[in-house]
């Protein structure tokens, strides 16, 4: 068990040299020289070189790639082209607070989808399983920014439920309650894709279960529906749905980047939006090479999950 | 649908492709709704009422169903009817487009790693695997950092999104064909690997591919929009669904829901009509 997780810790390390370096290939392929972008031009070429000499620009792109590493590992990625300030300043405040959506996002596709796909599949085929579907079928082909717009403009004008977009009150004192109440309505809009999709894996899994083999033995046997439902099909398909939620990550980050913007949530989102209009490009690559980052991070907490949760695995085999 | 009214004549097990077709109500209602939809924005310029682009200071956030604007006007007082009708141009074609280049790819690797060895197969179904859980977003945004945001970062993105899923099917099936007899038999006649895959296998795959890439299609045309939304995507002055979305965000808050909806019901329509059209040519080709 701990020889795996230890493989699978060694494996990442291939996989985050070739992500870093192609987030080193986004300044290396950008339109036009940064500095002459950004700068005034007024300067002359001699000013333009020295700045450019300043921010490394001038030697050859191994060495950039080997400086920039050291940044972004020692300070968090130098400065930024268009503040001038530590791009860690600007970056980092950003990524946590996309990090409380994505999380919220998460939680809300797993417990939701579950429900939602758990449901479905025992009355499959009934009324209340046609209406589901319909609406998941809907769901899935909305886009995810008109939904969003949708939501805010339910929850927050025509019912005044929850608060209209940000993160705090800025009058009230910042608490977590008030926390939780801006987090409701971003967090239901970036989860839809991938609760949607949870949801149609569980109900399908939930429905083939239904019609193996073992659950008809227990039923032959006389053990009662729920008894069935929750002691071996729950279990059963536990595992699939780690996995499952796993490979929706990747989903869940994409719809908080969507939703960010519309409910001014500011996150990582926001931060490189912005600094793609301003081409300020040692904040967009920080900002990707975090995210990137991060979705490999869960990805192996995945892996590791199914391992543990993998019998065959728990008691000392492969 | 037949019209043999001898009674004695044996029931047909498998009517031909156009019959099981129309009778397939999904598959057939998908298509007819496609057809409309390409047709009006092939013709657009023709169809279209009023200049797309063409704003009315006097006439702003004319109410669905205002004198010469159906769907009422947006804030810079455009017909919102000719936006939709040419709003689905470029998001069309950039679908079309990229998904069937995604699926040339994903053919190719997919059948590459069903018939290569153990190690090349295991190294590109891994980094498959990678590929198809990654946040597409960021790909978008690279490439918006990159090229500047434009319909090029929606192909690049669609096509990043959709090989793994292309691949992944392809390479499913692939292996399944590999071990039948008919592939055993071809190469005991002493045909090479490569015409096997291209001549025996390929052949059994295209309506899987062709299924599975309908319905990509319809999914991609969704995320589009929403990138489009963020301004990653297509650029004004251009009509397009997405965008349109984005702009009439301003007003929706404000008790103006359609000039941002009529875009997302057209977006919502045409998605569905492409999964439609998916399922029932799974039903109709691979039943």
């Amino acid at each position: 068990m701990v020889r795996r997780i230890l493989s699978r810790l060694a494996g990442l390390a291939p996989l985050l040299f070739v992500i870093s370096l192609l987030v080193f290939f986004i300044a290396q392929a950008g339109p036009a020289d940064p500095v002459k972008d950004v700068l005034s031009q007024r300067m002359s070429a001699e000013q333009i070189e020295q700045i450019r000499a300043a921010y490394g620009l001038d030697r050859p792109a191994w060495e950039q790639y080997l400086t920039w590493l050291k940044d972004i590992v020692t300070d968090g990625g130098g400065l930024s082209f268009s503040a001038r300030s530590p791009v860690s300043g600007i970056v980092f405040p950003a990524f946590v607070n996309t990090l409380i959506l994505g999380a919220a996002a998460t939680v809300l596709s797993v417990v939701l989808g579950v429900a939602i796909g758990f449901v479905s599949g025992i009355r499959h085929g009934r009324a209340a399983d046609r209406v589901v579907m319909l609406l998941v079928q809907i769901g899935s082909n909305l886009p995810v920014y008109w939904f969003g717009l949708v939501v805010i403009w339910l929850t927050a004008v025509r019912w005044k439920w929850l608060p209209p977009g940000g993160m705090h009150d800025l009058r009230g004192d910042g608490g977590f309650g008030d926390l939780l109440l801006h987090l409701i309505a971003p967090a239901v809009a970036a989860s839809l894709v991938s609760m949607l999709i949870i949801a149609r894996f569980v109900r399908a899994a939930v429905i083939e279960s239904e019609q193996s083999d073992y659950v008809r033995t227990y039923r032959s046997q006389g053990f009662g529906r729920a008894a069935i439902l929750g002691k071996h099909i729950g279990r059963n398909i536990l595992s699939p749905i780690v996995n499952t939620t796993g490979l929706t990550v990747g989903s869940v980050i994409t719809g908080v980047v969507f939703v960010e913007t519309i409910f001014s949530w500011p996150g990582i989102g926001t931060v490189l939006l912005n600094a793609i209009g301003g081409s300020d490009y040692p904040v967009i690559q920080s900002g990707i090479l975090l995210v990137a980052a991060t979705f490999v991070v869960v990805n192996l907490i995945t892996d590791v999950l199914l391992d543990l949760l993998d019998p065959r695995l728990r008691h000392g085999g492969a | 649908m037949s019209t043999d009214t001898h009674g004695a004549a044996p029931p047909r097990l498998r009517r031909s492709f156009p019959a099981r077709f129309v009778r397939n109500r999904e598959a057939f209602l998908g298509l007819v709704v496609l057809v409309v939809v390409i047709g009006m924005s092939a013709l657009a310029p023709w169809l279209a009422p009023q200049d797309p682009n063409l704003g009315d200071a006097r006439n702003v956030l004319a109410p669905v169903g205002a004198p010469g604007h159906l769907l009422g006007t947006d804030d810079q007082g455009r017909d919102v009817l000719s936006r939709v009708i040419h709003g689905g141009r470029g998001a069309l074609v950039v679908a079309i487009a990229s998904v069937t280049v995604a699926v040339g790819i994903g053919t190719a690797l997919g059948l590459l790693a069903a018939f290569a060895g153990r190690r090349t197969s295991g190294l590109l179904m891994r980094v498959v695997d990678l590929m198809f859980a990654f946040p597409v977003i960021l790909v978008a945004l690279s490439l918006a950092a990159i090229i500047q945001p434009g319909a090029w970062v929606l192909i690049g993105t669609v096509v990043f999104a959709a090989v793994p899923y292309v691949t992944r099917i392809v390479f499913a099936e692939a292996r399944i064909e590999r071990e039948k007899d008919y592939v055993e038999a071809a190469r005991s006649l002493g045909a090479s690997e490569a015409a096997i895959v291209r001549t025996e296998v390929l052949p059994n795959l295209i309506s899987s591919v062709v299924i599975y890439g309908t319905s990509l299609v319809g999914v991609n045309i969704v995320f589009t929009a929403s990138l489009s939304a963020l301004g990653l995507g297509i650029q004004p002055p251009d009509a397009d669904w997405g965008r349109m979305i984005s702009e009439g965000a301003k007003v929706l808050v404000t008790g103006h829901p359609g000039v941002a909806s009529f875009p997302a019901v057209a977006i919502l329509l045409v998605a569905l009509a492409f999964n439609w059209l998916g399922d029932g040519l799974r039903d109709v080709l691979n039943p």
